[in-house]
């Protein structure tokens, strides 16, 4: 997947690449309550559509009602050509 | 009618459960024909558009089969309640207990297969539901469902599985293949009427509600209260159990069992009922009356008819766009129009993400219902330019941007109005009241803000006010321009609908013009243009002349020396400063990050690589001037943003305009700027300011009758504050001192609120009352000299220290000043001074809490140098010498010299 390092927050596919103070993390995209496609944020919260459950950038959730954290995921990045490869 | 009612009167709820079914199962086998189950989205937005006869047919098994679900369990509880015995197998009532949660599957199914943004979640939600059950919950997931992006599987089991399924047990348990042809008649007719009525709804795509079925929506506020939702398979399994054991259970446990069912019923109803009419996006409550309720809440209740009348064939919608994965009826009368960028075209984006109306419906009338003419104004930037494929994380701030809540202008206006205690509050414009500062700013003031709407098409003019992300971003090239004026002198011409505005980048002045050509007219300074008090009749026939469109009349002064390059406002002013950083703001000087240090930099200057820059600012830097890889920016000392239209290379800081790609090197501050530390704390705009408005002498009352304007709700009103105008100047600014948190900077102060307000002009109980303020406000002039002021001009000029015009004298080594201006019978100060000769100001004397004229401290050794300037060149060694150490040149003048105050 294309990999946008100035990007804090993007969503591609069924993953949300985070980059915060020059770190990145890679997590599922699968809200924890009942699986929703998260793909949005805002004010820095991950927010799922189905029910509102939001969680932080560190993938905690912070508002029910899900509970536990996103699923976090290896990956690997190709600087060169701006790519992210997500072990799945 | 005597045989239509005995028809009715012989009809079950048993016969209209099989009729709907049959009708459910042939109209599904001849809606299999247009339906890709490969592109099931693109497939069924392609037949709604084009194809009104598969539209109907998919209409019919969308009705048949919520009829088939409504009356199946209409039709268990007439059974229940008549409380007969019933006498089933248990084997047969096992499954037929069984196909009540069948039946649901089954509706669910037909539901995904939609294909939709409703459908995507939902399939993700049962995935999740089955996969959480234990032993066998991932297989059996598998085994319904598939994998996710594919149907396949769950096509099969809708139209197979699933179906024979029910057939199977409906006529195991009815005896019956084929209903009674009289109820089937009805029946038929009846879902024919509602489906030529009310289509079956489809997600746009775009509302950021998902929700699922109506049926499961119940549920779904069941789930949303679990934070274990598995848990929620149980009430499923008591269900089940709960039919099953009416007709074998005792007396008292079947009585039980059917009441539990019946209070399950109603409570889920209740559920039913508040998930669709009161969850909106992110399953948040809305209550009817809040302004997104009809957007959020009632989406999926959007509905139109069959268009019989075919206004399109099919060649055309067979080769218009694609747009977000399905196909739009806009497109196919309105694919010949030009003037987009790309970013923004319909072949892009398609018409509806911006503009709204039923992207479904085929009929001009209906495709145009609700249509937003003119997107981007505030009140609805959420649902066109903020949506979460397009700006969210934009449209977000808007609330926090100061050019839209003007928290500032309203803080002033009721500190000057001694409404409240300081200019400093944070507020809203949406919170303004009816007292006289509120009323003021409604009648004088608030236009000026974005989310003032755009209610009329065409350019941006120097007329223009508010419009939300309009305001900035709307063009309009020659052709569109040309067709716009066209239509405006003809309304019968339609050559207008062939060209669009353009929502691009490209911000000129003109579109700052309209606000800022107010209040402190950095506009028309920055330009050179100074407003009079002359009126559009008494305007001298000359270039140094200008009148605007308002009628206002200017006169040509010096105009700032970014503008004599061609600097834009936008090549200073970052993305964060326009549209905010998400922080409330009490002062646009505190949203404006930009110094002119950050460009015109001594030593070192602060940079940021590319690669370390936040998002927002890459993706303009890269879409104005390509690839950014390895570049180099400057950034603001304050809040460290990038300057993406500046890079550092080679020990050279170059900067470019945003606009035209005009290419400069970025000087360093003169030597007279940095030489010793004399002029550490003065700003750069305190001596290369070239002049300021400075008006003086205004006086305000309300009058009754006086024909106004409530610029918040843009309707006219009878009775308006009235400001009846003093003078208007324009000279070298005053200067003052502003605090930021202890770090004290000279900055250009002109006289902000220098005025009477009659308050009992409004308010009749305060009789007689007036108000007088002498307050000076900040001043960023925008009238930048490349040669600064010379030393005179600040250190002996009395405009400067905030005495007003006038001339100093020198008399038997004294420094006195006479006045140019009257004194102001109010205070006693002259009517343009700030505070008095050698003195200090009232209580009330600035706009901010945090500027101050100078100190009487301050003023002597102001006004000391100004004395050896009299004799003194500056450029002469003695006052280059006094920049760098003072006290000594001080220590070792000669007898001769005049030293202002001495002691």
């Amino acid at each position: 997947m294309p990999f946008e390092v100035n990007k804090e927050v993007s969503f591609q596919d069924d993953f949300i690449i985070i980059n915060k103070e020059y770190k990145t993390k890679v997590f599922s995209s699968r809200c924890t309550h009942l699986g929703c496609k998260i793909d949005k944020s805002r004010n820095d919260q991950l927010i799922c559509p189905c029910h509102g459950s939001t969680f932080d950038l560190d993938g905690n959730a912070t508002k029910g009602p899900a509970v536990s954290p996103l699923e976090e995921k290896q990956f690997e990045i190709d600087e060169l050509n701006e790519q992210i490869t997500v072990k799945t | 009618m005597k045989k239509l009612k005995n028809i009715l009167s012989n009809t079950t709820y048993g016969q209209i459960t099989l009729s709907s079914l049959a009708i459910c199962i042939i109209s599904g086998v001849l809606l299999a024909i247009p339906f890709d189950i490969g592109n099931p989205f693109l497939s069924i937005s392609s037949l709604m558009v084009l194809n009104p006869a598969a539209s109907f047919i998919r209409n019919i098994h969308f009705w048949s089969a919520q009829f088939f679900l409504i009356f199946s369990l209409i039709h268990i509880w007439d059974h229940f309640n008549k409380s007969k015995e019933i006498k089933i197998k248990k084997a047969v009532w096992l499954r037929l207990s069984l196909g009540v949660v069948i039946i649901f599957l089954a509706m669910l199914t037909g539901f995904l297969l939609k294909g939709d943004a409703d459908s995507k979640q939902a399939w993700r939600i049962l995935d999740s539901l089955l996969s959480s059950m234990p032993l066998f919950g991932n297989i059996l997931s598998l085994s319904l469902l598939g994998d996710e992006g594919s149907l396949q599987l769950v096509y099969i089991h809708h139209i197979a599985t699933i179906t024979i399924f029910i057939t199977v047990i409906s006529f195991e348990h009815s005896r019956k293949i084929w209903p009674k042809a009289s109820t089937f008649i009805i029946v038929i007719l009846t879902t024919s009427l509602i489906s030529f009525l009310f289509t079956a709804p489809l997600h746009d795509g775009i509302n950021a509600t998902v929700k699922g079925p109506w049926y499961f929506v119940g549920f779904q506020e069941i789930l949303h209260w679990l934070s274990n939702p598995e848990w929620s398979l149980v009430i499923i399994g008591v269900f089940v159990i709960l039919i099953f054991i009416i007709p074998y259970g005792r007396k008292n446990t079947s009585f039980l069992s059917k009441r539990t069912l019946l209070i399950f019923s109603l409570f889920y109803i209740l559920l039913t009922l508040s998930g669709m009419f009161f969850r909106g996006e992110n399953w948040k409550w809305i209550w009817p009356w809040e302004k997104d309720y009809s957007y959020s809440v009632l989406h999926s209740f959007k509905t139109q008819k069959i268009n019989v009348s075919q206004e399109f064939n099919e060649v055309q919608i067979s080769i218009s766009n694609i747009v977000n994965g399905g196909k739009e009826s806009c497109m196919v009368c309105h694919d010949d129009v030009s003037g987009f960028t790309a970013s923004h075209s319909p072949q892009a984006i398609g018409c509806f993400s911006c503009h709204g109306g039923n992207p479904f419906d085929g009929n001009k009338e209906g495709a145009h219902k609700n249509m937003i003419l003119i997107p981007g104004n505030y009140e609805d930037a959420d649902r066109s330019c903020g949506t979460a494929n397009c700006h969210p994380d934009i449209t977000e701030r808007k609330n926090s941007n100061l050019m839209n809540n003007i928290s500032g202008m309203i803080s002033v206006d009721r500190y000057v109005f001694n409404e409240q205690h300081s200019p400093d509050l944070l507020t809203d414009i949406e919170e303004l009241g009816n007292s006289a500062a509120d009323e003021h700013l409604k009648n004088m003031c608030v236009r000026c803000h974005l989310g003032n709407p755009k209610t009329e098409s065409g350019p941006v003019s120097e007329k223009s006010r508010g419009g939300g992300c309009l305001a900035c971003h709307i063009n309009y090239n020659e052709f569109s321009a040309t067709a716009w004026h066209t239509r405006k002198s003809d309304i019968n011409d339609t050559t207008y609908l062939n060209f669009h505005p353009s929502i691009s980048m490209k911000v000129s002045n003109q579109h700052c013009f309209g606000c800022h050509s107010r209040s402190g007219r950095i506009s028309t300074n920055f330009e050179g243009w100074h407003e009079t008090t002359l009126s559009a009749d008494e305007m001298p026939n000359n270039k140094d002349y200008r009148l605007v469109e308002d009628s206002r009349v200017f006169r040509h002064m010096e105009e700032d020396v970014h503008h004599r390059l061609e600097i834009n406002c936008i090549d200073c002013h970052n993305s964060y400063e326009l549209m905010g950083d998400g922080n409330l703001y009490a002062h646009q000087e505190n949203q404006t990050t930009i110094s002119c240090e950050d460009c015109h930099f001594e030593g070192k200057p602060n940079l940021v690589k590319a690669v370390n820059i936040d998002n927002e600012s890459a993706i303009i830097a890269s879409m104005r001037f390509g690839n950014i890889t390895n570049k180099i920016f400057l950034a603001t000392a304050d809040r460290n943003i990038p300057l993406i239209n500046t890079y550092f290379k080679n020990d050279t800081a170059y900067f470019l305009t945003k606009n035209q790609g005009k290419k400069f090197i970025l000087s360093k501050p003169g030597e007279t700027c940095t030489k010793g530390n004399a002029h550490d704390n003065v700003s750069c705009s305190a001596c290369h300011s070239s002049w300021a408005p400075s008006c003086i002498g205004c006086h305000n009352e309300y009058d009754d009758s006086e024909p106004g304007y409530n610029m918040q709700k843009n309707i006219e009103k009878t009775g308006s504050w009235v400001e009846y105008i003093g003078e208007f100047n324009a000279h070298a600014p005053a200067l003052g001192i502003r605090d930021n948190n202890g770090k004290q900077e000279v900055i250009p102060v002109v006289p902000g609120m220098v005025l009477t307000i009659d308050i009992g002009s409004f308010d009749k109980q305060l009789h007689d009352s007036l108000i007088f303020h002498r307050l000076f406000a900040p001043a960023s002039p925008h009238t930048t000299s490349s040669k600064g002021r010379n030393c005179k001009s600040c250190h002996f000029n009395p405009i400067t220290l905030g005495y007003g015009d006038g001339e100093f004298i020198i008399k038997e080594g004294k420094l006195k000043f006479e006045s140019k201006y009257q004194n102001n019978p109010h205070d006693g100060l002259p009517e343009d001074a700030w505070i008095p000769f050698m003195g200090k100001p009232n209580n009330k004397y600035a706009t901010r809490s945090n500027l101050y004229p100078f100190s009487i401290e301050q003023q002597k050794n102001i006004l000391r140098i100004g004395a050896c300037l009299n004799c003194h060149n500056d450029d002469s060694e003695i006052m280059q010498n006094s920049l760098v150490d003072y006290d000594k040149v001080l220590a070792e003048i000669s007898n001769k010299c005049l030293v202002l105050f001495k002691n």
